[in-house]
C-alpha cells in the first residue's frame, strides 16, 4: 500500500513538472517554429511547426543583424579581458599580499556591490560623455570592467586564498617575487572560476540594452545586439511577427552555442551571485 | 598587534613620528599598490566618482549639456510633492514588487522540492537542464515573447481565451488588466537559475539525516518544513534582499513596452528618472530621485538583512 502511493506520487511529481516546463518553453519554442514561416503560413497555424520550412526571415534577419552580433562579441570580449585583468590583480594583492590599509580598501570595493545601478545612471552618462563621449566603444567597454570587477575580486579573493601555502612557499624558495606566484600560479589555477566570471561577464553584455541606446545615440552601427532589436529591428518590421521571431533566434543563437560548449561555467556564473550570502 | 610586530622587526622606527611611520608603511606596501592600481583607478573614477556628483548635483539644476545651476533642494521639493506622477508611481512599484517577490522565492521552491524529491537521478538531471533552456534567449527577446503572447490579435493568451468564450481585450493597455499582466509575466516563472540555487541548496544537506527522519515515520511534508526550510534559509533570504534590490530599480518592461502607460498607470519611479533625465535632459532632477530611491533601497536592504539575521538565530 506504502509502496504504491509513493508511486503515484512520483507519478503526479513527474506529470506537473512535465507540464509546467511545456508551458515554460513553449513560447520559446513556437518562436522558434513561426521563425521558419512565411506569413501566410503564419496566419493560417502557428501553434505547431509546418513543412516547407522558410529559410528567408532567418536569412534577412541574420543580414540586418549580424554586425551589431559582431560589436557585441568586441566589446563583451574586450570589457571581459579588462575586467578579468584588473581584478586578477586586486586579488592576488588582498589575498596573497600584506600592505598598509588592506582591510580599508578591501572595504571600499566591497561597499560598491551595495550602490544601486539607478543612482548612478544619470550621472555616469554624463561623466562618460564628457570623458569618452558617446556613439564610442569605450563608452560601452568601461562600464563592463568597472561593473564586473568588484564581484570578480570578491570571488577571485576567497578562491586564491584557498590556493594551498605550500606550493607559495616552493615557489619563493626557487627566487619568484610575486608577479612570478601570480602569473604561473594563480591564474593558471584559476582558469575554471575565470571562464565563470567570463561568462557571467558576456552573458550580461549580451543581455543589455539600456545602457547602450543611452550610450550610443545616433551612431546605430555600434549598438549592441539586445540595444539593436529593440532600436532598430522591432521597429522595422513591427508588422511580420515571422520576422520579428527570426530575429530573436538570431540574437539568441551566439547564447545557444555559448551555453551548449561551456554549459557547467555558465551555470556556476549564473548561480554564483548567491555566494554572497 | 600588527603595528608592534613591524614595530619589533624593525627598531630604528621607534623615534618615527606619526606621519613618517604612516609614510613608511605606503612605500612599504608599494607593491600590492600598484596591483591594485588598476582596480582603484576604474572603481573610483567610473563608480565613486559618479556616486558622489549624483548626490552633489542633486542640489543643482543640471542641464544635460552639462552647465548647472545652484537651487537648493528645489528637485527633492518638485518630486516629493508630486503628487499626480510620483507618488503614486511609488504606489505603482509596490503593487508589482511584492507579488513578483512572493512569486520568485515560493515558486522556484516548490519546483526546486518537486525535482528534489523525485527518485530517479537521471529524471532529476534532465529536468535540471530543461529548466535552463529559458536562459538562452537575451532578456529582450523574453519580454518581447510576453509582448506577442499579449498581443489583442495574434496573441497566445488572447488565442486562449478567445477558445473559452472571452472577447479580446488589449492586455497591456487595459488599466484593468495591465498591472496583472506584468506580474503574470513569465508564467510559469521557473526558468533561469533560482531553482537550482535551491536545488544546491538541498543538496547541501548529508542525505542521511533526511533518511533518519523518514525512518522515524516523518513525512514528505513534515521533512520539507522541518528539515528543508532551515536549510535553504539562506537563499531564501538571498532572493529576499536581491529581489528587492533588482525590483525597486526595474524598469525594462516600462521601457520596452508600456511606456509607464495607459496614462500613467504602470508609471514606476525608476522610469520617471529614467525620463526626467533622458526626455527631458533634466540630469539635476534626475539625480535627486536618484539619490531619494539609494536612499530607500539602502534602508530595505539593511532592513531586510536584519530581519533574516534575526529569525536564523532563532
Amino acid at each position: 500500500m506504502m509502496k504504491k502511493k509513493s508511486i503515484l506520487g512520483q507519478a503526479i511529481d513527474h506529470a506537473v513538472l512535465v507540464l509546467l516546463l511545456i508551458i515554460m518553453v513553449y513560447p520559446l519554442f513556437m518562436a522558434v517554429w513561426c521563425s521558419f514561416k512565411t506569413n501566410a503560413q503564419f496566419n493560417l497555424s502557428k501553434w505547431y511547426p509546418t513543412l516547407p520550412l522558410n529559410f528567408e526571415n532567418v536569412f534577412y534577419a541574420a543580414e540586418k543583424l549580424w554586425l551589431y552580433i559582431v560589436n557585441t562579441v568586441f566589446v563583451g570580449g574586450v570589457g571581459t579581458l579588462g575586467m578579468l585583468a584588473v581584478s586578477t590583480l586586486a586579488a592576488y594583492a588582498f589575498s596573497r599580499m600584506k600592505f598598509f590599509m588592506k582591510n580599508f580598501l578591501y572595504a571600499m570595493v566591497l561597499g560598491l556591490m551595495m550602490l544601486p545601478a539607478i543612482m548612478t545612471l544619470v550621472p555616469s552618462f554624463m561623466l562618460y560623455k564628457k570623458l569618452v563621449g558617446t556613439d564610442s566603444y569605450l563608452i560601452l567597454i568601461i562600464p563592463i570592467i568597472t561593473g564586473g570587477s568588484v564581484f570578480g575580486v570578491f570571488l577571485l579573493r576567497s578562491f586564491f586564498e584557498g590556493i594551498t601555502e605550500s606550493v607559495f612557499e616552493a615557489a619563493k624558495i626557487d627566487g619568484a617575487g610575486d608577479w612570478v606566484c601570480y602569473t604561473r600560479i594563480c591564474l593558471p589555477l584559476s582558469v575554471p572560476i575565470l571562464a565563470t566570471l567570463a561568462i557571467m561577464q558576456l552573458s550580461g553584455a549580451w543581455n543589455d540594452y539600456i545602457w547602450p541606446m543611452i550610450a550610443i545615440p545616433t551612431a546605430t552601427q555600434k549598438l549592441t545586439i539586445a540595444a539593436a532589436i529593440k532600436k532598430e529591428f522591432i521597429s522595422a518590421n513591427s508588422g511580420s511577427y515571422p520576422t520579428l521571431f527570426a530575429g530573436y533566434l538570431i540574437s539568441s543563437i551566439p547564447l545557444i552555442l555559448l551555453f551548449t560548449f561551456s554549459n557547467r561555467f555558465y551555470v556556476e556564473g549564473l548561480t554564483s551571485a548567491s555566494v554572497k550570502f | 598587534m600588527k603595528r608592534s610586530a613591524t614595530a619589533a622587526a624593525r627598531p630604528n622606527e621607534v623615534g618615527l613620528t606619526p606621519i613618517k611611520r604612516i609614510g613608511r608603511k605606503l612605500y612599504e606596501s608599494k607593491k600590492a599598490y600598484l596591483f591594485l592600481l588598476p582596480l582603484f583607478f576604474f572603481l573610483l573614477t567610473f563608480s565613486y566618482y559618479p556616486a558622489i556628483s549624483g548626490v552633489y548635483h542633486s542640489f543643482f539644476d543640471w542641464k544635460d549639456t552639462g552647465e548647472s545651476r545652484f537651487t537648493g533642494i528645489e528637485n527633492y521639493r518638485e518630486f516629493l510633492s508630486d503628487t499626480e506622477v510620483f507618488w503614486p508611481s511609488c504606489l505603482t512599484m509596490l503593487k508589482l514588487l511584492v507579488p513578483k517577490l512572493i512569486i520568485n522565492i515560493f515558486v522556484p521552491l516548490i519546483v526546486a522540492e518537486m525535482i528534489f524529491n523525485l527518485r530517479s537521478e537521471r529524471a532529476k538531471s534532465s529536468y535540471r537542464l530543461w529548466i535552463l533552456i529559458p536562459i538562452v534567449a537575451p532578456g529582450v527577446v523574453t519580454t518581447m515573447l510576453w509582448n506577442y503572447i499579449y498581443d489583442p490579435n495574434f496573441g497566445l493568451l488572447t488565442a486562449l481565451y478567445k477558445f473559452v468564450g472571452g472577447h479580446p481585450v488589449d492586455w497591456l493597455n487595459n488599466t484593468d488588466t495591465v498591472i496583472p499582466a506584468i506580474i503574470f509575466m513569465g508564467f510559469p516563472w521557473i526558468g533561469g537559475t533560482n531553482v537550482l540555487i535551491y536545488i544546491s541548496g538541498l543538496n547541501a544537506l548529508s542525505p542521511e539525516v533526511r533518511e533518519s527522519a523518514r525512518l522515524d515515520g516523518a513525512g514528505t511534508f513534515s521533512i520539507i518544513w522541518n528539515i528543508d526550510l532551515p536549510q535553504i534559509f539562506g537563499q531564501m533570504r538571498f532572493f529576499l534582499i536581491n529581489g528587492l534590490i533588482t525590483g525597486m530599480q526595474d524598469y525594462s518592461v516600462q521601457f520596452l513596452l508600456t511606456g509607464g502607460g495607459p496614462g500613467y498607470y504602470t508609471m514606476v519611479p525608476g522610469y520617471f528618472m529614467y525620463q526626467a533625465a533622458f526626455t527631458s535632459g533634466r540630469m539635476g532632477y534626475a539625480s535627486a530621485i536618484g539619490t531619494f530611491l539609494f536612499v530607500l533601497i539602502m534602508g530595505l536592504t539593511v532592513l531586510s538583512f536584519r530581519l533574516g539575521r534575526k529569525e536564523s538565530d532563532l
